[in-house]
């Protein structure tokens, strides 16, 4: 007993002096550690200081090992991380913030974009989840675009996921089984003198197998549901009868028999034969599996209802052109909102080669008898019913029609229902991205257009198909999609494969020199004597000088200049004109050029400036010039060749490229991530084609967009409507012509725009009109909202291909 | 290829396509308004005849008039609007789907055809194959030596076959395939590398082939059949799952809500116990029902594939036969390798287990030439 508490006192003494020896060591070694920790902390920042990024990083990584709890480390490595641009040890030092309680709000934000561009996806959407639960209790400043833009970080993600686990599922089913011996099934893979195209081709069927994702909105608890099997079963018999006993024939009939299967497949709209012909045009699978199935299914009576943004126009141009190319169509008559009638002559000429005559012609006011007898017409619905119109239309007859925003027929009490009723076609095609706005009958009333009689009597089919109380939740839903299904088509974003990372718009506003103050009082003086001279006559001109002067004083100055060369300006005019003129010159040195070079310089990123004139494009090259640094340069008045060393130039060496509104139109650009609106079009179509150009399919980083504006200007109003009360820059492509839509009437947005300048009184009337478009626009885009989750509710994707 | 990039390649012109026919049967054409002399039949063979000509006179052989239920004497034209009809004799317009045109395209397709002929090569390559065999093949564990060579005749099969894939619905397209018939051997590229050779057609005395080489034929389509109509149905395939996914989805949802139905009717009052039990029992069957019903889905969507050969051209072409011998540690095996001028490559060597054309191959313990596949699963021949 004795002895045993003897040895404990020992053990007990032992334990101690073991205690504190550890003690002592752990003591020594975390100084060691600090030591060692400082050390390569200071190391790093001597690296990262010499530019030595390497060495940099590896030192900063060990200081991180000795010193985790050190907030001056992960600064450190932060803004390393940062100068290299190293997405991965940004967020390690962001990680590292949040472990010791030092992280910001910003920077937890920060960090979903960081996972996001990591391809982190699933912890992407965990983090975005977390933050979102506590949204409201963030300190950040622009809370609403955060938020959307985490919730499109979010949902890009989860369409990533989706994509992965598709491919995953496909890989799995993709084999093709068929009638041969096992043995040779596995050996397949190793087929001979292909065997290197073989492995190009499985890649690019995997590829296309990664384009139709799940709807985002689809529950994640989705039954496992197999992939349809695929036999293939090749008899004999025809083998031996074409082979054992053969129909000899001489080279010409071999070709003629090869040539009447291809005749047999393009009758059957197998192929389509216009496709090779459309040079301008980059069609999608979709887009051309839409127009074979209008053409073999619907025989040319369709409703295209996809979702915006998927090219519905291209669809209808594809059907009306492999049409054209069967001598099936010689006449068309293509009705739309009266804005639209310019952007589809457009796109018709550039992009299919057809220059149809539109009802903006001169011509169509000159002779209207004779315009309506034209074989191809674009027109614009209004004029198309009006009373002078609408007995020569329907009094013809055409191969085909097409309309465009056909949500505007329906109702069939209107003019515009009545007159498309009232029109002798054999196909029509009726595109719209919202059939259904706010009653099941609207549908029945567009699809009466089409095939009368396809839902039954108005009667019938609200007695079959309506319920009573909820005129937007239709019964018998099998019968009614079936009935759809031969007559309307809905593909969706999900199954187009179109998942483009998010874009983001940063408003730049320019508080302008004492001088150029001057020059812009001066100029509005100018441009209301005008305005109160000619009135309707001087609207070109003054609409000119003033997005000139939004644009550069240069722009205004050449603009000017022609104006003076052309002396039909009374004397006093004259003289102010030149007094204006004399104003114009102005340094390189602006303040909307030094906040140009703010953005250009520091980063070294690729960019691409979009100006409207190309006095802003001299003007500009003088000042990049001046400041050395590398652009490009891109406008009308270059040869095909030019543009394309402009933008292999850009592509290759160049940091900018400073282009016009066509700039780059058809080209791949998606290499650049971010763009500068140096000055603003009035037209919010014109800024999304000039978004379009960078964010579409193709582009991999989220795209940026800066704004210029001079405090108080037309774009400054303009920018005020555009970014902060609609969002536009962070929509969908597309939308924003679905909200102008809801608005305009006859009216374009920049003829509005135009019209409470020139029409406001004083400052205030002015502002006070801007916010009631603005207001007006808010109550467009909410309306478009509640419709579009309308017609995603009812339709789903069920009417896609 | 398929259906698309058929139209795309050849882009096919019908007027063009009738008249060459229409030449080829025997009958005689002349051009009218078409902006070139001499068009008798000189045109017809340049191709100079565009859609975009006029009016073409066609003065038929009777049979081929009875057959085609027209006139001796006729006319043709793409466009007949902005023609005037000629007095003497009928206009008939060159269009898709008119009567014409689709008696002509059913003739020309009626019956597959086939075509033999020789192949003539100003030169072949004597030398160098020891470095051909190297770039072109891979082999494992072993090497090679050429022990001779000399120069033979080989018989290839240019088919091209009309893929017919039926599910909910159906798309068709054509396939072309090239068989050295000897060794069995997938050549390809083959077809499209004929152009550039000289060759000479052989119209009379056509033979068939064996009933052994046929069967042998059929059993090469069964095997690269399916994999070269796999790239031409992606978006086929792809159409289908989505539709079957969907529409058994909704299956699902129809059948959730029917059973939740059915379930809240029993807890209604008034209702007898044996109504209870009878609805039970139709709760209970609702499963099989349902699996029914996705059954008849699948089988609604399954798709099936279809090889019918639209016609034929049977090759024969000088080449050089080389005899190789492969050599693995101190056992040896003499192969022969064929050198093909039409592809200035060598053809690939054909697996013993899978019947598979290789490029990459071995040899097993019994030296069975294997593809890499087959040496890793096992040689079947030695099993």
């Amino acid at each position: 007993m004795a002895q045993s508490k003897t040895h404990r006192k020992k053990q007990k003494r032992k334990t101690k002096k073991k205690q504190v020896k550890s003690s002592h060591s752990q003591e020594a070694a975390r100084e060691a550690a600090l030591e060692k920790g400082l050390f390569y902390l200071n190391d790093a920042k001597y690296f990262g200081s010499v530019g030595n990024m390497d060495k940099a990083v590896k030192f900063i990584k060990k200081a991180a090992r000795f010193l985790p709890n050190d907030e001056n480390v992960f600064q450190a490595m932060g803004s390393i991380a940062s100068d290299i641009g190293d997405d991965e040890l940004e967020f390690d030092a962001m990680a590292g913030m949040e472990r010791i309680g030092k992280v910001t709000d910003g920077m937890t934000v920060d960090m979903i974009a960081k996972l996001f561009s990591l391809k982190r996806y699933k912890e992407c959407i965990e983090r975005a989840d977390k933050v979102l639960k506590n949204f409201n209790l963030l300190k950040i400043k622009n809370k609403s675009k955060i938020k959307f833009g985490i919730e499109k970080f979010r949902a890009y993600s989860l369409s990533m996921i989706n994509i992965e686990e598709e491919n995953k599922k496909f890989l799995k089913h993709r084999k093709i089984s068929r009638s041969v011996p096992a043995n040779k099934t596995a050996a397949l893979k190793n087929q001979a003198g292909t065997n290197h195209k073989k492995r190009e081709k499985n890649k690019s069927f995997d590829k296309t197998a990664s384009v139709p994702v799940k709807s985002l909105a689809e529950p994640e608890s989705v039954p496992v549901i197999p992939e349809v099997p695929i036999t293939c079963k090749i008899e004999a018999e025809p083998f031996f009868n074409a082979l054992s006993d053969p129909e000899p024939a001489g080279p010409e009939m071999y070709e003629l028999a090869l040539a009447s299967h291809g005749i047999r497949f393009t009758e059957s709209f197998e192929s389509l034969i216009c496709l090779s012909s459309l040079t301008q045009v980059q069609s999608f699978w979709y887009q051309e599996e839409t127009a074979k199935k209008v053409l073999k299914q619907f025989r040319g009576r369709a409703l295209l209802s996809d979702e915006v943004g998927l090219g519905k126009t291209i669809e209808a141009l594809i059907v009306l052109t492999e049409y054209i190319r069967r001598k099936m169509v010689k006449t068309c008559l293509i009705l739309t909102p009266t804005p639209l009638v310019s952007q589809w002559k457009e796109e018709m000429k550039s992009k299919f080669g057809m220059d149809i005559p539109t009802t903006d012609d001169p011509e169509f006011k000159s002779s209207s008898k004779a315009f309506w007898e034209k074989p191809f017409v674009i027109a614009s619905i209004n004029q198309a019913k009006s009373k002078k119109n609408f007995d020569l239309i329907t009094a013809r007859e055409y191969d085909m029609i097409i309309v465009d925003e056909a949500h505007h027929l329906k109702n069939r009490t209107t003019l515009n229902w009545k007159l498309v009723n009232a029109l002798k076609k054999r196909f029509i095609l009726l595109l719209t991205a919202t059939p259904v706005e706010n009653n099941l009958m609207e549908l029945y009333n567009l699809i009466t257009l089409l095939k009368p009689g396809q839902l039954e009597t108005a009667t019938s089919f609200r007695e079959k198909f309506m319920k009573r109380g909820d005129p937007t939740d239709p019964r018998n839903r099998t019968v009614l999609k079936e009935l759809l299904g031969q007559v309307m088509i809905r593909n969706t974003r999900s199954l187009a494969g179109i998942n483009i990372p998010p874009r983001f718009a940063e408003t730049i506003r320019i508080e302008p020199t004492k001088a150029e103050k001057q020059f812009y009082e001066r100029l509005e003086i100018l441009i209301i004597s005008l305005y109160q001279k000619k009135k309707a006559g001087a609207k070109m001109i003054v609409k000119n000088l003033l997005t000139q002067a939004g644009s550069s004083p240069k722009a205004v100055e050449l603009s000017l200049t022609k104006m003076l060369a052309k002396k039909d300006y009374l004397v006093e005019h004259e003289e102010e004109l030149r007094a204006v003129k004399n104003l114009c010159r102005t340094t390189l040195d602006t303040p909307k050029n030094k906040a140009l070079l703010k953005l250009v310089k520091p980063a070294k990123e690729k960019i691409i400036v979009f100006v409207k004139y190309k006095g802003t494009i001299e003007h500009l090259a003088d000042f990049f010039e001046w400041n050395n640094i590398s652009f490009s340069l891109f406008h009308g008045a270059l040869s095909n060749k030019q543009k394309d060393a402009a933008i292999e130039a850009f592509k290759n060496t160049t940091q900018v490229l400073v282009t016009t509104e066509i700039g780059g139109e058809g080209r791949n650009l998606q290499f650049c991530s971010r763009m500068v609106n140096y000055d603003l079009p009035w037209n919010p179509m014109k800024i999304e084609q000039r978004i379009g150009r960078i964010h579409r399919i193709g582009q991999e980083k989220e795209v940026q967009i800066f704004n210029f504006c001079a405090t108080g200007s037309i774009e400054d109003y303009i920018l005020d409507i555009l970014d902060r009360k609609i969002n536009m820059f962070e929509m969908v492509i597309g939308e924003i012509d679905m909200i102008l839509g809801r608005i305009r009437g006859e009216q374009d947005f920049s003829e509005m725009v135009y019209d409470i300048w020139v029409n406001s009184a004083t400052e205030q009337d002015r502002k006070k009109s801007f916010t009631d478009l603005g207001t007006k626009l808010k109550r467009a885009k909410t309306g478009y909202n509640k419709t579009r989750e309308l017609d995603d509710k009812l339709f789903g994707d069920t009417y896609e291909l | 290829m398929s259906s698309d990039t058929y139209t795309m390649e050849k882009d096919l012109d019908l007027t063009q396509f009738v008249c060459r026919f229409l030449k080829d049967k025997g009958a005689v054409l002349e051009t009218v308004n078409m902006g070139f002399d001499n068009a008798e039949s000189n045109g017809m063979e340049s191709g100079l005849i565009k859609s975009g000509d006029k009016v073409v006179d066609i003065l038929l052989p009777k049979e081929l008039a009875d057959a085609l239920d027209v006139e001796e004497y006729i006319s043709v034209a793409p466009d007949t609007d902005s023609i005037k009809s000629p007095k003497d004799h009928k206009l008939y317009a060159i269009q898709f789907q008119s009567p014409l045109v689709d008696r002509i395209v059913s003739m020309a397709g009626a019956k597959p055809p086939f075509l033999q002929a020789s192949l003539k090569f100003d030169y072949i390559k004597t030398q160098g194959f020891a470095n051909l065999i190297k770039e072109q093949f891979e082999f494992q564990k072993i090497k090679t030596r050429i022990t001779g060579s000399g120069e033979t005749k080989a018989r290839y099969l240019l088919l091209t076959c009309r893929f017919l894939a039926q599910s909910d619905e159906q798309k068709q397209g054509l396939l072309d395939f090239s068989f050295n018939l000897d060794t069995g051997a997938m050549v390809s590229g083959m077809d499209r590398m004929m152009v550039n050779a000289q060759k000479e057609y052989q119209l009379k005395n056509i033979q068939g082939y064996s009933k052994k080489e046929i069967k042998n034929i059929h059993k090469l389509v069964s095997i690269y059949g399916p994999d070269a109509v796999e790239q031409e149905l992606v978006g086929f395939v792809q159409s289908m799952n989505r539709r079957f996914k969907r529409d058994s989805l909704s299956l699902d949802e129809y059948y959730n809500a029917l059973v939740n139905e059915m379930k809240e009717s029993l807890a209604r009052t008034g209702i007898s116990a044996r109504l209870v039990e009878e609805r039970e029992e139709k709760i209970a069957l609702i499963p099989d029902e349902l699996a029914a019903k996705k059954n008849d889905l699948l089988n609604k969507y399954s798709i099936k594939i279809n090889f019918t050969p639209v016609a034929a051209l049977a090759v024969t072409t000088p080449c050089v036969s080389l005899l190789v011998t492969l050599i693995a540690g101190n056992r040896k095996r003499d192969i022969s390798m064929i050198y093909n001028p039409v592809t200035k490559q060598i053809d690939p060597l054909v697996c013993q287990s899978c019947g598979m054309s290789t490029y990459f191959a071995g040899l097993c313990k019994n030296m069975h030439l294997n593809c890499l596949d087959c040496l890793n699963q096992g040689c079947t021949l030695c099993l």
